[in-house]
């Protein structure tokens, strides 16, 4: 198994290391970092934010907009991942598990899960560039996983592709020591395929989600858990704390990056009874808490008040926007919020209204519609 | 009807290899539990009785069966090896105390009532009634419908069927049955929106409830109706067992179903080896033969 993953300033970085790219790594102080941040020191705190920043550096999160599940996603998801500090060279026969989002598919509703061109695409980047590509999941809420590969459709990919797939419910597993510490979960056992997958593709579809707001590149790693060892639903997670499981999953799995169907989503009661919600994005970035971060705003959520995003940024993923760099699009004006349950905990996750009118006027306009 | 399907499904069953989730992975409590099940329907008691040993092996001290050795494994599977060795009991025709597999049995059941899902206060989150308390599938977690049902079936199978805690989990299986139709996991409504049903849970909730007293007003005949119009040639094959299974428990089953059996088993095969969907083909296959089906005639059963 690698120890290593790609980043953003090319090649391989092993996993003891902080990455720039904030893949997911805790950010070290180097003496340069040292120096400047005790020179600030005499600036106060504001001179020490921007000095921090500064020796951050941002994490890279590229978006197309004007998707369209027959359009060419091939070429979209490729020059995201370029964009985004792929590294092709060490991808070149590794073994790449991708995850789709697959929790509980219904072909009447196929704005639950990820979509079948979506993953047909991704499939389609990784082979060219020599990986041995694997698909692989655990859903959440059905154990017939014949059942959920041809009511999601993706079964016509994984035939078509000839790809394997690996049922990651009932898969031998491995205990892993929970690198994020945020619940009290002591280990995290990850399927025999997600440990032997040199990079985990999260590929989740954009959602809401009644309990944490959102659903996105970092709640779809629920999926690389086995069933047998955590349940249908996998119960254990949710009575440790969903937002600081989400957070430790993240953390522990070190090897990761995200292709995020947007294309339709979901609004409304999700994660399973949403509506449909047209935006027509692909988001991909290394960095999942940036990727998530970003997709929240756009569907006119704030995800500074997400607690798992707060928890993956002590993480050392970025979730300011300053600290993400727009490949692509600009997020700002792709908002267009999505309908929330009617419930506080939902409610409060809305960016307060002064902070859309000072920075996103065109943004504050859609909110109040949507919330009319 | 070609049976190829089943004979090359029965040949393979009686190695060990195929007692586990994919050919040569580990075996695991619940595929081999199937696999003994299968073999025994079939006429098949010697080669039963590998799988059957090796979920004696698997038994914990506690009495808690599981493949995994750490001490957290979970013992969802428990209920499943005391279905398959009690189901070795009765075709070996022996009373209880003398019977090869009574002592991993009593293990088992002590294990399972001492086992107990976690009450939760709905606080109008959701509409089932949370603070019944049945089995999870893993400690200090929500009582949940298939483990529920596979402990009710195991309870049943053995003539303890009577026992309290049984009681309430027929309470619970009816409980989580949905109000259109069918059943999930175990969620009903939540908040304010009632969840889709699933083919293979609803088959195991009607299996489980078969031959009980029906308290369910109306939702067990509306998981009888959907599974009766959820299933044909393209239903996949977990599914369309698990529905066989508890259609034919209530004398329901469509007689075109048992046609559909190569078809489906041949789509299964090629769709890669999760073992399980074929050996749980082969005991649908049995219909009326099936040792589960057994199960509701049991003596003590309800």
């Amino acid at each position: 198994m690698s120890d290593s993953r790609p980043c953003s300033n090319g090649g391989m970085q092993a996993v003891a290391e902080p990455c720039s790219s904030h893949n997911g790594a805790k950010p070290g102080l180097n003496r340069r970092e040292l120096i400047i941040g005790t020179a600030a020191a005499a600036g106060g705190l504001l001179g020490y934010q921007l000095v921090t920043d500064y020796a951050r550096g941002k994490s890279p999160v590229f978006i197309a907009r004007g998707q369209r599940y027959d359009g060419n996603l091939v070429t979209t998801i490729r020059d995201g991942l370029l964009a985004t500090g792929v590294d092709v060279a060490w991808l070149r026969g590794r073994r790449v598990l991708l995850k789709p989002n697959m929790v509980e598919p219904h072909r009447s509703r196929p704005q639950m899960t990820t979509h079948p061109a979506v993953l047909h695409a991704a499939i389609e980047v990784f082979l060219t560039w020599g990986c041995q590509v694997v698909v692989g999941e655990a859903p959440g809420h059905v154990r017939d996983t014949e059942m959920a590969l041809v009511e999601s459709g993706l079964i016509d990919v994984i035939e078509d592709q000839r790809v394997e797939f690996a049922d990651l419910n009932y898969e031998e597993a491995k205990l892993m020591p929970n690198a994020g510490g945020h619940s009290k979960l002591p280990g995290i056992w990850f399927s025999g395929s997600v440990v032997s997958a040199d990079l985990v593709v999260s590929m989740p579809k954009m959602k809401t989600h009644h309990w944490v707001g959102v659903t996105c590149s970092m709640k779809n790693l629920y999926g690389i858990l086995p069933g047998c060892r955590y349940g249908w639903p996998k119960n254990v997670l949710h009575h440790a704390g969903i937002p600081e499981t989400v957070a430790d999953i993240h953390a522990t799995l070190t090897r990761k990056l995200a292709i995020v169907d947007g294309i339709v989503c979901m609004e409304g009661d999700g994660p399973i009874l949403g509506t449909p919600k047209p935006m027509g994005l692909i988001v991909v970035g290394q960095d999942l808490t940036a990727v998530d971060a970003t997709c929240a705003r756009m569907m006119g959520m704030d995800p500074t008040r997400m607690d798992y995003l707060r928890l993956a940024a002590k993480d050392g993923g970025a979730l300011q926007d300053r600290h993400i760099e727009q490949r692509g699009e600009q997020w700002s004006p792709l908002v267009s919020p999505f309908q929330v349950m009617d419930l506080p905990h939902i409610r409060s996750l809305r960016p307060r209204g002064d902070f859309i009118t000072k920075r996103y006027p065109c943004g504050k306009l859609k909110l109040e519609r949507a919330m009319s | 009807m070609s049976e190829k399907w089943l004979t090359q499904t029965l040949d393979r069953l009686c190695q060990p290899d195929h007692w586990g989730y994919r050919p040569g992975q580990v075996p695991a409590v619940e595929p081999a539990a199937l696999a003994a099940l299968a073999l025994m329907g079939h006429g098949r008691e010697g080669p039963a009785q590998l799988p059957l040993q090796w979920l004696i092996k698997a038994q914990r001290t506690d009495g808690r069966v599981c493949s995994a050795t750490d001490a957290e494994a979970p013992g969802w599977g428990t209920a499943l090896a005391i279905v398959a060795w009690n189901a070795a009991n009765r075709a070996q025709g022996k009373s209880d105390l003398l019977a090869e597999y009574h002592a991993p049995i009593e293990r088992g059941l002590e294990w399972l009532r001492q086992f107990s899902g976690k009450p939760v206060k709905s606080h109008g989150k959701f509409a089932h009634d949370g603070e019944l308390i049945g089995w999870p599938w893993v400690g200090e977690t929500h009582s949940w419908l298939e483990p529920t049902a596979w402990t009710v079936l195991a309870f049943r199978a053995v003539g303890r069927g009577h026992e309290p805690r049984i009681a309430v989990g027929l309470q619970i299986l009816q409980d989580r049955l949905l109000p259109s139709g069918g059943a999930n996991y175990g969620n009903t409504v939540v908040l304010g929106h009632e969840l889709m049903p699933h083919v293979q849970p609803t088959g195991l909730a009607v299996l489980a409830l078969a031959g009980v007293p029906d308290q369910s007003h109306g939702k067990l005949a509306g998981a009888l109706r959907y599974l009766r119009e959820s299933i044909g040639p393209q239903t996949t094959a977990a599914s369309l067992a698990y529905a066989m299974l508890g259609l034919a428990a209530h004398h329901q089953m469509p007689a075109a179903a048992r046609q559909w059996l190569g078809e489906v088993a041949d789509r299964a095969t090629g769709r890669g080896a999760w073992l399980p969907r074929v050996t749980l083909l082969a005991l649908a296959a049995l219909t009326d033969r099936c040792p589960l089906l057994n199960i509701i005639n049991s003596r003590g059963a309800a």
